[in-house]
């Protein structure tokens, strides 16, 4: 089987188990595959032995279950180390192998730091940190080059793997930074082939709707594929409103409010889909809003656009149309696969950490770091649009604050946090199962999710309030808040009132 | 070494993988039942 065939069959969606299928994709499905089978093992028994410790025998074993926490630790980096170094080894028969760079593992380099004697500690401190930040850098790039490299060609799973294994092997990297590596492709490969999978059963645009979202669309709906993103242009706000809403349920009836929230937003990539697999892969556009930059009218050749106040030629709004659209896709296209990269790194990181961390301070301290990251993704832009579309339509302050920060049980409709809205990671639930830290994680997921959660949604009102108390009108605070993160709201607005100020004092 | 020996290898390597992890949980089990005992 040549090589462009072997591409052409993986990336059509042929299951990856199929044998012949891209040899090499086959065996990277497998290693990570059974890299995480071996992390669960040993985290089972780590967990086992600390849960046993909070057990009144717990001081008497303390020593025999350190012992045997550290050789399963050992085990396990030592099996992640033979795995990578099968899957990223050199190729033999390729003519002289290019040396790799020398490998620099921060937490045994940082280990061995501090064991030194004053003499020479400070000196190695700097080094430290000198190699630790290069080595970031270097991470950062390349996982830039390896996002830019699968948009560019999307379908040549294996030019790109190994594109990546070499380059991972010249630039030094660990068993743990190869094996991150090897399980964000693996999962990418697998989206880009559900994908793949689904556009070829439905090339009609319209029925690819209805078959996603188990309802016909109300409008004309054009859709672009991606490397492992559908893009679903909608012309009717109802069908933007089903998939920025993520009621995947069937016929949804739409309030007025809905539709409001829906129109704050021209694009929206979500993290849930209808169908499994397809999680992170749903991206649309609201034409319907961008549309509405400009009004045509009746006998007239040219549109009107409120915002520049001006009548434009109708081809140039037609193009200026296009190139949002264009714009909007490319933004919600790479904020997906960003999305499916940072969002496992960080889940690895923070179970590593959780794991290491020798305090439940430390520990509060990393899941405060993720839970606040959930938040942010899942919560604070849809809340952002919520309040917005309140703000414009009227509600009174008090009433929008009830409405967003009712949780689903006590019926509240807005409750983005709740458990079945948020997917909390096999690794992490694992660690749940040990009583201390699932008190832990009560305590701290009561503080991001609900104190800071609610305080944050409180003075967002308060701030859209109070710039419309500033002499601005509800259009000019809504234009002035809708590109920037809630948690930036606060600052956004001292800056333009302060500045109104000082305006003012001159 | 070609995509079937890699296979093969992984393969080699999660098997003493699991046999040296189950050994270490049996160790484990043997001392927590053993103090539990003791305990009780």
């Amino acid at each position: 089987m040549n090589e462009s065939f072997e591409n052409k069959y993986v990336a059509e969606g042929v299951s990856l188990e199929n044998k012949g299928a891209g040899k090499e994709l086959i065996v990277l499905a497998e290693a990570d595959e059974t890299l995480q089978k071996a992390e669960i093992e040993a985290i089972e028994v780590i967990l086992a032995g600390r849960q046993a410790e909070e057990s009144a025998i717990g001081p008497k074993i303390h020593e025999k279950v350190s012992e045997i926490e550290g050789g399963a630790k050992t085990l396990l980096n030592s099996f992640k180390e033979k795995v990578t170094n099968i899957v990223f080894g050199q190729k033999e028969n390729e003519g002289q192998p290019k040396l790799p760079k020398e490998i620099f593992f921060p937490e045994e380099e940082l280990e061995r730091v501090k064991r030194m004697g004053l003499r020479g500690r400070k000196e190695a401190l700097g080094e430290w940190k000198e190699k630790y930040a290069k080595q970031k850098e270097t991470l950062a790039n390349f996982q830039e080059e390896m996002i830019g490299r699968i948009r560019q060609c999307p379908d040549m799973h294996l030019d790109n793997f190994r594109f990546i294994k070499e380059e991972a092997n010249r630039l030094g990297f660990t068993p743990e930074q190869k094996e991150n590596i090897l399980s964000i492709f693996n999962a990418y490969a697998r989206k880009h082939n559900e994908v793949a999978s689904i556009r070829r059963e439905h090339p009609n645009d319209s029925e690819l709707f209805e078959a996603l979202f188990k309802s016909a669309p109300k409008g004309k709906i054009e859709v672009v594929e991606g490397p492992m993103t559908l893009y679903f242009k909608c012309f009717n706000v109802k069908d933007y409103a089903l998939i920025y809403s993520q009621s995947f349920s069937g016929d949804k009836e739409f309030t007025e409010h809905d539709i409001n929230v829906a129109n704050m937003s021209q694009g929206c990539s979500i993290p849930t889909a209808p169908i499994k697999g397809l999680e992170g892969c749903i991206i649309a556009e609201n034409r319907f809003v961008m549309n509405k930059r400009f009004q045509s009218v009746e006998g007239f050749s040219k549109v009107y656009s409120p915002a520049r106040n001006e009548w434009i030629d109708e081809k140039i709004a037609n193009e200026n149309i296009l190139a949002t659209s264009e714009n909007t896709r490319i933004h919600e296209e790479q904020h997906a696969i960003k999305r499916l990269f940072f969002d496992r790194l960080l889940r690895r990181n923070t179970f590593k950490e959780l794991l290491s961390s020798k305090t439940d301070n430390e520990r509060e301290k990393w899941l405060a770091n993720y839970l606040r990251y959930t938040r942010q993704s899942a919560a604070e832009p849809r809340a952002k649009d919520e309040i917005l579309a309140f703000f414009k339509d009227g509600t009174n302050p008090t009433e929008t604050l009830k409405y967003l920060t009712e949780s689903k049980k006590e019926g509240g409709l807005y409750d983005y946090l709740d458990d079945d809205n948020i997917e909390w990671p096999s690794r992490l639930q694992y660690m749940l199962q040990v009583e201390n830290y699932k008190k832990l994680y009560d305590k701290t997921r009561n503080k991001i999710y609900t104190e800071e959660y609610h305080a944050l949604i409180e003075n967002s009102i308060h701030n859209a309030e109070f710039l419309e108390q500033n002499g601005r009108t509800k259009e000019q605070v809504i234009a002035l808040l809708i590109n920037e993160p809630l948690s930036k709201w606060a600052k956004v607005v001292g800056r333009l009132v302060a500045g109104k100020r000082i305006a003012k004092e001159k | 070494m070609d995509e079937d020996k890699k296979q093969e290898e992984i393969k080699k390597a999660y098997a003493e993988f699991a046999d040296k992890m189950s050994a270490l949980k049996n160790k484990q089990d043997e001392l927590l039942q053993e103090y539990k005992d003791g305990h009780e």
